[in-house]
């Protein structure tokens, strides 16, 4: 099975891979960074009102195959000086 | 004191870092029958629900418990290094609600549960003994829930690695700082309800912050203080020499 290569970056700390993770295919490689990013969200402090959240992955060859971003922005819906 | 297979004696090894056991209850535990049995790596050696009459003592490599969802999905409950009786408890309760797997290539050894219950019934002692054992896997297991439902990925590996480190380190097999790790990304992801994406992230910030060194398999921990205060590990879960006095009287 071939070995992916899954860069994160949640805005404050990117972490390269240079391990690499073995998945059956880019589609199987795509669920875990996605369903990283929602758990990577989940943790994230509220400080700050956006925050974007990206994994890239890439092949044994180190060519960019896919990227995958999770925003997360917080919109006040009363003016400023009532909050 | 007559010897037995080297695997009981890691076993009364480990009972003996909590219990108090005479000679007498010592050779008993020697004296067990035990099967040895060669696994290769992810063969499952109980399937949950299933009925056993023996228990799976861990002598070479790491084994683990899990549950298996519909799709196919595991959790692993418990990691068990030599010396732990995986499934004390089936002396117990035979028809199981776990499963127990080999996470890599491992040597075990069956135990009958006619010679578990029966020493347990000659000396009380031993079954105060069998009674602690089954109480710290289960002080881990809430320890490990605790982790996975309230603390990040990153403080939740980084547990896992102290409270190996203490373990190897008990069970003689190697030093808190510094012992060989058999697992692969993908099961401490199946143990601590991580994606084997976050478990990579989180070694490589160890690494990165200079907290852990992986060398192959091997672990090493620079700066132990530094990394139990980001996991906040507290190793009383692990029972460390819990009362070795309650021997009936």
């Amino acid at each position: 099975m071939p070995r992916f290569f899954i860069d994160m970056s949640d805005d404050e700390t990117f972490s390269r891979d240079d391990a690499g993770l073995v998945f059956k295919d880019v589609e199987e490689a795509k669920n875990a960074a996605v369903a990283t990013l929602a758990d990577m969200a989940r943790e994230a402090l509220p400080d700050g009102d956006a925050r974007t959240f990206l994994a890239i992955i890439r092949g044994e060859d180190g060519g960019m195959l896919l990227q995958a971003n999770l925003t997360l922005k917080v919109t006040s819906l009363v003016p400023t000086n009532t909050r | 004191m007559q010897s037995g297979h080297h695997g009981l004696e890691r076993f009364l090894k480990r009972l003996l870092l909590n219990s108090a056991l005479s000679e007498a209850e010592q050779s008993a535990i020697l004296s067990m029958r035990a099967t040895e049995v060669q696994v290769a790596a992810r063969d499952d050696l109980v399937m949950p629900g299933e009925t056993v009459d023996q228990s799976t003592l861990t002598v070479e490599g790491c084994l683990g418990r899990f549950d298996l969802m519909r799709n196919g999905a595991r959790q692993i409950t418990s990691l068990y290094i030599p010396g732990d009786m995986c499934d004390l408890y089936s002396v117990v309760a035979p028809t199981t609600g776990w499963g127990i797997t080999a996470l890599g290539p491992a040597t075990i050894l069956h135990v009958p549960h006619a010679d578990l219950r029966s020493v347990a019934t000659e000396y009380p002692n031993l079954a105060f003994a069998f009674w602690r054992d089954t109480t710290l896997d289960a002080s881990i297991l809430a320890k490990w829930i605790a982790n996975m439902g309230r603390k990040q990925a990153l403080a939740r590996v980084a547990h896992l690695l102290c409270e190996l480190g203490v373990r190897m380190e008990r069970a003689e097999l190697g030093e808190r700082r510094e012992y060989r790790l058999k697992i692969t990304q993908e099961q401490i992801a199946d143990a601590m309800g991580l994606t084997s994406v976050h478990v990579n992230r989180s070694l490589q910030q160890l690494r990165a912050r200079n907290l852990i060194v992986t060398t192959g398999s091997l672990v090493s921990i620079p700066d132990w203080d530094r990394l139990t205060e980001l996991a906040e590990f507290v190793p009383t879960f692990l029972l460390a020499g819990e009362a070795k006095a309650d021997r009936p009287s």
